[in-house]
């Protein structure tokens, strides 16, 4: 905007002024008005191209996820769907998963790489202490979610395979000191440990939070602390805090050689990943992709949490790129690049 | 609400007294070192042509970098998160008091002279109070950003109303969003009224053009 | 990083700024005219300012949806004040006597406002504008969490799997981008210092 607002400011105006006295004066600042105007107006257009687009009816629109899991499905549902079906994936820019899930029940997006668990207390603000016995968390939140309105309708897909739920984690080196293996192995030791996780984990609200957890185990931290999420591994790893909660297929994990202490009274809920999709997409598609939810689903029980992390810490510790992982990947299982063959 | 209170009501108020005192001390720190910085790029207005960018170029610096960064040398320690609101805070306050300072009007300054006033004593009577408006408007908006930066504590496990924000934005909470952007906004009103105050008090009424 | 996430976040900035001025420069004008207008008008602008970022950003993404307007009219709220603030203060320090002189040659309110008191407040006016830029490319950053895109999405990125590589190189660029925005209004102020000097 600059650029234009000192050509033309720069050029004329300043003879105007010159010889017409009041009147170019004002004349000049109309000019400024204007170009600023134009200005606004040319760089919100700009940045409208970038937002706007769709309308074409066979196209699935998924807004990226903000972490490497997230952005491999993502990925992966790109590629299955355009190599089986008609339909084209359009993967937007990245947003926060709250953000994304309002886009999804709004209708402005399709699909994202979601979470059982997710679903119950974020999204929907129940708690699993809701669920009836007998019945699965997935499917439980499978038909709250199918009692939404019509227009926000969404349901989960196939199971993933992976549980990406709470896991309580501690530097290797702490745990040799102390001899742990399971959540309980802390118990005796805790007041000399201090806890630290991100925000949403000591909320008050909710089951799976820092308070419960501490009252059903019977742990006694020293402190406390809550950090955030993106510095959480630098904290454990300069030694301010020794005991997190960390999630139990980052590749991070790895990297940072976490060691991962067995949730050993089962206080955790399971947060299994799956697709969640409008529930009117698939009659939307019929026409270009009437198989589309055997494609989606051919991601079902395709991974396990051991694979999840060993594909993550290819991305984010060895830095390979993202496609390529997910490419090789499918075709390691036969899911794509058969037509070609 | 009363259930609300029940749950946070507690956590609330150390929220709100750790948080008020980041901005006090930050923005203290931060006034001082920039009004002096202030004054002495006034007297060298080419080298401030080439530092006052700089220094404002640091508030790009997203708050989550420069703390993080900061985290890494000093720890979870209060420092870490005075030192980065302090060096967010100095600049529009430095900005302002050089702006002020060298709009000042060369005509009183040379009536000053003319009376045999010092440059020290010019400086005290003369240029401050003639850019107190200003240097008082810096003053104000360093400390209604800091307000709403001091929320950068809670990233490094330090507290304040941060807390609340994150942790409501991160579980999609609005409650608990609002709990922590309230007392904030009051705090920020607060500030700005106290200001306000020390505007009046500080600046002659013959000079404060907006009292007529 | 590309240069198409730079391209991205530059225009936000830009688009911001813009309306920012178109905005916040007749606010302060309107809080100077208007004693009773005065009050409620930097009030806003400050409270808009402690609003937080994610949450504020969330707010407008109720009305606009995901993507850039969204980050434009945050980016816009947000910078409102040391516009709205500085354009307010610049006119009220004006010396009350060059304010009497040009009502006393018979200037309308508005010819005096545009021939006399904007040109006399005009630095600080400008001030408070370069304040907004430089804050506006930092916090543009928040794009990333509403589908905006732009260099936050580097950075975050970097942050979240540790690579201290990935997030200097993203922050450099962002510095970079700052300096150069400083630096193009510099030259733009000096531009219309002169052309708005006084005598």
């Amino acid at each position: 905007m600059g650029e234009i607002k000192n050509v033309r400011g720069g050029k004329s105006p300043r003879g105007a002024k010159k010889l017409g006295g009041g009147k170019g004066l004002i004349l000049n600042r109309l000019n400024r008005a204007l170009a600023l105007l134009l200005a606004a107006v040319l760089s919100l257009s700009l940045a409208a191209c970038g937002g706007g687009g769709g309308g074409d009816e066979a196209v699935i629109v998924i807004y990226d996820g903000q972490y490497s899991e997230m952005k491999l499905i993502h990925y992966m549902v790109k590629l299955l769907v355009e190599e089986h079906t008609d339909a084209k994936v359009e993967i937007r820019e990245e947003m926060a998963p709250v953000n994304s899930y309002n886009e999804v029940v709004k209708g402005t997006a399709d699909l994202m790489n979601s979470y059982d668990g997710t679903l119950l207390t974020t999204f929907l603000h129940l708690d699993p202490a809701d669920v009836p016995a007998g019945v699965s968390l997935y499917d439980f939140v499978n038909s709250e979610a199918a009692k939404a309105e019509e227009k926000g309708r969404v349901r989960l897909l196939d199971k993933l395979g992976i549980n990406n739920t709470y896991a309580i984690a501690v530097p290797q080196q702490i745990a040799d000191q102390y001899q742990l293996n399971t959540v309980s192995d802390l118990i005796p030791v805790a007041d000399q440990l201090v806890f630290g996780a991100e925000h949403d984990f000591f909320t008050e609200e909710g089951s799976a939070k820092y308070n419960p957890l501490v009252r059903f185990y019977g742990l006694n931290f020293k402190d406390a602390r809550q950090i955030d999420i993106s510095l959480k591994y630098t904290a454990v790893e300069s030694g301010n805090i020794d005991v997190t909660c960390a999630y139990s297929t980052d590749g991070l994990n790895k990297k940072y050689q976490l060691k991962i202490l067995t949730d050993d009274r089962a206080f955790f809920p399971e947060y299994n990943g799956a697709l969640l999709a409008r529930a009117d997409l698939f009659d939307r598609l019929r026409g270009a992709a009437p198989d589309l939810e055997n494609v989606l689903n051919m991601l079902g029980g395709i991974f396990t949490d051991e694979i999840m992390t060993d594909l993550t810490y290819a991305i984010d510790v060895d830095n390979r790129p993202l496609e390529t992982v997910a490419e090789e990947y499918l075709s390691s299982l036969g899911l794509i690049g058969q037509a070609a063959d | 609400m009363s259930y609300f209170l029940s749950l946070y009501g507690r956590r609330l108020t150390a929220a709100i007294g750790t948080h008020f005192l980041y901005v006090v001390v930050s923005v203290g720190i931060a006034f001082v070192i920039a009004f002096l910085l202030g004054i002495l790029l006034s007297r060298m207005p080419r080298q401030a042509g080439l530092i006052l960018p700089v220094i404002s170029v640091l508030q790009t610096v997203p708050g989550i970098v420069f703390i993080g960064v900061l985290f890494l040398y000093l720890g979870m320690v209060p420092v870490t998160v005075v030192i980065a609101l302090t060096i967010y805070a100095i600049f529009p306050i430095l900005k302002n008091t050089f702006v002020g300072i060298t709009g000042v009007e060369e005509r009183y300054k040379e009536a000053a002279r003319g009376c045999g006033m010092s440059e020290l004593q010019i400086l005290a009577r003369v240029e401050v109070p003639l850019a107190l408006p200003s240097i008082i408007s810096g003053l104000r908006i360093s400390t209604i950003y800091t307000v709403s930066w001091a929320v950068l504590a809670a990233m490094i496990g330090l507290g304040g109303l941060g807390e609340l924000i994150y942790a409501g934005v991160s579980s999609n909470n609005n409650a608990l969003i609002l709990a922590g952007a309230l007392p904030a906004a009051m705090m920020a009103l607060l500030f700005s009224l106290l200001i306000d105050l020390l505007r009046r008090a500080l600046i002659p009424k013959q000079l404060r053009r907006d009292a007529q | 990083m590309t240069a198409r996430m730079i391209l991205e976040h530059f225009a936000m900035v830009g688009a911001a700024l813009a309306l920012t001025i178109l905005l916040g420069v007749p606010l302060g004008v309107l809080a100077y005219f208007y004693e009773r207008a005065r009050r409620p008008i930097l009030w806003l602008a400050e409270l808009l300012q402690t609003v937080p970022a994610l949450a504020l950003l969330g707010m407008i993404m109720v009305f606009l949806g995901a993507g850039k307007p969204t980050v434009v009219i945050g980016l816009l709220l947000y910078s409102l004040l040391p516009v709205v603030q500085n354009t307010y203060v610049g006119l009220s320090d004006v010396d009350p006597a060059i304010k009497e002189v040009a009502q006393g040659m018979g200037m309308t309110r508005l010819y005096r406002l545009a021939r006399v008191e904007m040109p006399i407040a005009f630095p600080l006016i400008f001030a408070g504008i370069r304040i907004a830029a430089v804050t506006a490319v930092g916090t543009a950053v928040f794009a990333a969490f509403v589908g905006g895109g732009g260099l936050g999405s580097v950075i975050y990125r970097g942050i979240r799997i540790a690579n201290m590589s990935m997030i200097l190189s993203g922050t450099l660029v962002l510095v970079a981008m700052a300096i150069g925005c400083d630096g193009i209004m510099a030259l733009l102020e000096r531009k219309l210092r002169r052309r708005f000097a006084p005598r």
